[in-house]
């Protein structure tokens, strides 16, 4: 049981009278990369974002049943601090226009208000922009907006930018659907290299 | 064989005259094409023209006094109309003042309800209630505005300037900016809002699934998204609050001396034109109020332009 990181049991979700995900049990084990597969519409994106309770921001979402991160029941928790342990990157890149690469990539701490010094900065970019195979591109420009990258390595900064909050869990929903077969490839090598040096599902 | 091409020649002739239909009803259609443009550019050109009419009028008609008083129309601090001196300086200053202090007092009030009805509720009956309250705001006759100023706003005013050591007028600079203010914030409210709603749910989205609380989304996501656009909302009630007349005219004590402080009664451009044409005499005292006008609409005009350039500079960054 150690080793299982996230657990849910008969976990049902709604959108109004839309029954949605329909009792799903399923053991996630620690430093594993699992897929969720099926056809469009069945449900995978509200059971991604049911785990880290980002369908509390559609009106009319409710769930029934249990996720737990750990031995930790998520639905008992505050969904800040579910969002802080619990990182995701979505379908179609989103880094943040008004920021530079940099900003982005740091964008979690600054959001949460939480300080750190430069050079703990400069070590997090440098570290996350390596772990999402961005930093040999992107580092003599880190001080330009994100918005200028091409979209593969736009996604690569949402991955970068997720995992410098060194979350337990990282949520990938579709990540690469809206990007040419390159950095598709190039994004899915990256996911395999991740599961070596952190933990994710 | 025979029958055939005795048949043959009517069937290409039947085709050839409903070709020649079609090509009717298309040439048909370009024409009332043309025709539905011709209509367009009219309307929009006599816009220009009545715009530049307006201006030539008031140009014409500000001639007589330009001719009397020169350049010291602008920056005369006197306003005589007994001894036909005209200084336009006490009136230029009560207008910028008013307007600028009714928009300092509106805008946290207008960002406020944009962010409130953009992000935090945008449904539900609390919502509907205030969105009706802020068009209700923009409809209300502005003389109606000028009464609850004079009944409620002007005795509140002279009580608070009672226990202070200024003159207690009541009606004067503030109470008009305050009267300004509320007549203003649905404009910036309105744009506001639409702007806020804007803001792409995947770039909220980012920010929350990061574990970002909702003023931090507000902060860093929908604030640097909509600020051009709520500056847009605050340049339009500018607009709105240099050119009221009937609510500042009633509340502003119309009083031709250069306010010495905010408490102070004093006069806009607007109220001046409004209040002394039917009375004006002379020629020139006429022609004075004109270029009062002129005055007026050139300065809502370099603010416009002035305000336009500022939020494209802004929307770039």
């Amino acid at each position: 049981m150690e080793s299982t990181i996230i657990k849910s049991e008969n976990f049902n979700a709604w959108f109004g009278d839309n029954h949605v995900v329909k009792s799903v049990t399923v053991d996630i084990p620690k430093n594993s990369l699992i897929a969720v597969m099926g056809p469009s519409g069945c449900g995978k994106t509200t059971f991604l974002r049911c785990i880290n309770r980002m369908h509390e921001l559609t009106l009319g979402a409710r769930t029934e049943g249990s996720v737990r991160l750990y031995a930790d029941e998520i639905y008992d928790m505050h969904p800040i601090l579910v969002r802080l342990k619990i990182g995701m990157v979505f379908q179609h890149p989103n880094p943040f226009p008004n920021m530079s690469i940099y900003g982005n990539v740091i964008a979690g701490y600054k959001l949460n208000g939480r300080k750190i010094s430069r050079s703990e900065k400069d070590d997090m970019v440098e570290d996350s922009l390596r772990k999402a195979a961005l930093w040999m591109e992107v580092r003599s420009t880190l001080r330009r907006k994100g918005s200028f990258l091409s979209g593969g390595q736009q996604q690569r900064l949402c991955i970068a930018r997720a995992i410098a909050m060194k979350p337990d869990v990282l949520l990938l929903d579709e990540p690469t659907s809206a990007l040419d077969p390159i950095s598709t490839s190039s994004i899915e090598d990256l996911l395999i290299e991740l599961k070596k040096i952190i933990r994710s599902s | 064989m025979d029958n055939t091409l005795i048949g043959q020649p009517e069937k290409p002739l039947l085709k050839r005259r409903k070709a020649k239909h079609a090509m009717k009803d298309v040439v048909y259609e370009i024409k009332k094409e043309s025709r539905f443009r011709k209509t367009l550019i009219i309307a929009a050109i006599s816009l220009i023209i009545l715009v530049m009419a307006f201006f030539i009028t008031l140009i014409i008609g500000s001639i007589p006094s330009f001719k009397a008083l020169g350049i010291r129309f602008l920056y005369g601090k006197t306003w005589d109309p007994v001894n036909n001196i005209f200084g336009a300086y006490p009136f230029l200053l009560g207008t910028l003042i008013t307007s600028f202090l009714a928009l300092i007092i509106s805008i946290p009030f207008s960002v406020s309800i944009a962010l409130f009805l953009g992000e935090y509720y945008p449904k539900g009956w609390f919502s509907n209630l205030l969105k009706n309250a802020i068009e209700l705001i923009a409809a209300i006759p502005s003389v109606i505005y000028g009464f609850w100023g004079l009944f409620v706003l002007v005795p509140i005013v002279r009580q608070m300037e009672m226990k202070t050591a200024v003159l207690p007028y009541g009606v004067g600079i503030l109470t008009a900016s305050l009267i300004l203010s509320v007549m203003v914030i649905p404009y910036a409210a309105s744009m506001g809002l639409e702007i806020v709603k804007m803001t792409p749910l995947k770039l909220k989205e980012a920010a929350y699934s990061l574990g970002a609380i909702r003023y931090e989304v507000i902060r860093t996501v929908i604030f640097p998204y909509a600020k051009s656009g709520l500056l847009a909302g605050i340049l339009l009630s500018l607009g709105r609050a240099l050119g009221e007349t009937m609510a500042v005219t009633m509340v502003i004590g119309n009083s031709s001396r250069i306010p010495k402080n905010i408490f102070a009664p004093g006069n806009t451009m607007a109220s001046v034109v409004a209040n002394e044409f039917t009375e004006a005499a002379g020629s020139v005292y006429l022609s004075a109020l004109i270029e009062l006008g002129l005055v007026l609409f050139l300065v809502t005009a370099i603010i416009n332009i002035a305000g336009k350039s500022i939020i494209k500079r802004f929307s770039k960054m």
